[in-house]
């Protein structure tokens, strides 16, 4: 069986949900998957299915990078850690001062992306700084 | 090819179940992947997408030749989209075990049970993980473009 066969349900929910730019393709034997997806709820489905499908992700036979459309500079982002506060710091990467921190479940917002992982916001108190991409989903 | 063969296994057979005849149908369209089919008491339902009508007739014409006389009607739902680039542009992976060393070692900081290690591009990494935190560490690894990311050293606590 193929990867895409084996992958065939979250494929085609990414293409039935609307997931933008949706690239795929089989590359030294693991399933590269790349797309943008409409919301945080779309691609934490996606992720859904592919832990279905691959329990813990054990195979590694996919590499699942979906973006999600409406984390765009200006819009409002939910802190999504798992019980700590998050981090804000002064440039992007861990070895950069904290600046400032924003509690679990606080909206702020997303002024731009330095790149895929590091984000610059701002918080309701006006602290501005970088954190990280992993905990912050659109709203 | 699928034409043919399909001509052939159906010429002498009839009555066949709504599963068989789906079945059927479904072997000789193998390849089209973004088309779906579906049988109702003899009745064909072709949807998705494809990119011409041309391909949708086609598709229709297999379906019938491939059902033979089990096929009582076809209605064909596929819907025909122009493909909005004509090629994709190529994934691209990581190619730089250094960068994405580097990436790979801030993203771990938080996971300190687990340790990893890059190689050609692949990330492996092992060590002990609360399942519920593997989601997490999978969607970070991934979102840096590895050639692979191989969690099967990793004991998974419940």
């Amino acid at each position: 069986m193929s990867l895409q066969e084996k992958y065939k349900v979250l494929l085609d929910t990414a293409q039935s949900s609307g997931v933008n730019d949706l690239n795929y393709a089989e590359m030294d034997g693991v399933l590269q998957i790349r797309g943008t997806a409409p919301t945080a709820d779309v691609k934490n489905k996606l992720w859904e299915i592919y832990g279905n499908i691959d329990p813990n992700f054990q195979t590694g036979d996919v590499v699942l990078n979906v973006d999600v459309a409406t984390e765009v500079p200006g819009s409002q982002v939910k802190v999504i850690t798992e019980n700590s506060n998050l981090n804000i710091r002064k440039g992007p990467g861990t070895d950069q001062p904290i600046v400032g921190k924003a509690a679990k479940g606080e909206i702020i917002t997303l002024i731009s992306k330095a790149n895929d992982q590091w984000w610059l916001v701002r918080t309701n108190d006006n602290e501005e700084g970088y954190c990280y991409a992993q905990y912050l989903e659109s709203v | 090819m699928a034409t043919s063969a399909a001509l052939s296994f159906s010429a002498c057979k009839s009555g066949l179940s709504d599963d068989k005849l789906e079945e059927k149908i479904e072997n000789a369209l193998t390849g089209r992947k973004t088309v779906d089919v579906e049988v109702e008491k003899g009745k064909v339902i072709l949807s998705g997408t494809v990119a011409s009508e041309e391909e949708k007739q086609q598709i229709e014409s297999i379906a019938k030749t491939a059902g033979d006389k089990d096929v009582k009607s076809i209605q064909n739902n596929i819907i025909v989209s122009a493909p909005v680039a004509t090629t994709p542009a190529p994934i691209e992976t990581s190619n730089n075990d250094a960068v994405l060393g580097a990436a790979v070692n801030t993203f771990m900081k938080d996971f300190p049970s687990v340790q990893a290690s890059v190689k050609d591009g692949i990330i492996s990494v092992t060590g002990t993980l609360e399942q519920a935190k593997i989601v997490t560490l999978k969607q970070g690894l991934d979102n840096l473009n590895p050639k692979k990311v191989d969690l099967s050293g990793i004991v998974v606590k419940k």
